[in-house]
């Protein structure tokens, strides 16, 4: 694409490489993935909600969680959204889907790819399991998504 | 639950993000570069009812709801609003590679505008920063027509 409209179209380019420590919680639950294809998420002491992804603390009590949960394989699917539009940022070509999935036995939700299905056969409320990537290497992409049940 | 071998292991996440995409610069930004790109001016639009001269130039006032069609020229002087001076060398994610450091960075109010625009100081050091500071912006000599034909601003003595 090189024009608008016969309007000026500016091309953006975002490139940035980066990495970081992902602590001892959420290294952990990495390592969960990559090593048992588990889904592990942390009760607060207080409100007794189970965190997932694992958290190290409780934002809505503000103390460290202390129990480690395993949640899942399947879940419910909160909400989601349907992408059309291309671009190299999404781990799939199109068209893919985005949701937000609860998992049970747990009282917050994730965010991943809906796969193995229609974009268009997917509803809220549906029941989805986690798909585990062939090769796993520590990441949020070991999941590779959650697919209808 | 059993301690499991690897259980205790910290990682390091690797990303790359990358994001390429094409954006329709619309009537107003079109002009702004296209001056900057032609004639090496900076271009900014005033309000009819309040009389504020938006840069970068905004199609319609953002308090006052009016279109803005009277174009005004701002600048190249101006002086600094705010700064934060950069010591880590950051990725500029428009190039992939991190700018030599230190620099700064500001909000820069430019000589007869009423915004302020976001910009690199070539100045980093922050004994020599200061707000109200003078400076003038730097045009690349090969100018394409996009922010980046403002290569940063320098100080300058008056």
């Amino acid at each position: 694409m090189s024009d608008h409209m016969g309007g000026m179209v500016l091309h953006g380019k975002i490139d940035l490489p980066f990495s970081y420590s992902a602590g001892k919680t959420a290294s952990r639950f990495f390592v969960e993935l990559r090593d048992h294809q588990r889904i592990m998420g942390k009760r607060c002491p207080l409100c007794r909600r189970v965190i997932v992804p694992a958290q190290l603390f409780c934002k809505e009590c503000f103390v460290e969680t202390d129990e480690w949960v395993e949640v899942g394989p399947e879940g419910t699917l909160v909400t989601f959204t349907v992408v059309y539009h291309k671009g190299n940022h999404h781990p799939k070509n199109v068209p893919l889907a985005y949701g937000i999935i609860k998992l049970d036995g747990a009282d917050t939700s994730i965010v991943h790819l809906l796969g193995e299905t229609d974009v268009t056969k997917l509803e809220h409320g549906m029941k989805v399991r986690v798909v585990f990537s062939e090769k796993r290497k520590g990441h949020i992409l070991d999941i590779e998504c959650f697919r209808p049940v | 639950m059993e301690k499991k071998k690897g259980q205790d292991e910290l990682l390091r996440i690797t990303i790359h993000m990358k994001a390429h995409y094409w954006f329709p610069a619309g009537s107003h930004y079109e002009r702004f570069f296209k001056e900057i790109k032609e004639t090496g001016r900076i271009m900014g639009v005033k309000c009819p009812d309040c009389g504020r001269v938006l840069v970068p130039p905004r199609p319609v006032c953002g308090e006052c709801f009016s279109k803005t069609e009277e174009w005004v020229q701002v600048g190249p002087k101006g002086k600094v609003i705010a700064f934060t001076s950069i010591y880590f060398p950051f990725i500029d994610g428009t190039t992939g590679k991190p700018r030599p450091i230190p620099y700064g960075a500001g909000l820069i109010q430019l000589d007869g505008a009423f915004s302020a625009i976001n910009h690199i100081l070539e100045e980093g050091d922050p004994e020599k920063l200061h707000i109200g500071m003078r400076v003038e912006a730097v045009l690349k000599e090969k100018r394409e027509g996009n922010i980046g034909d403002i290569l940063f601003f320098r100080s300058i003595e008056e």
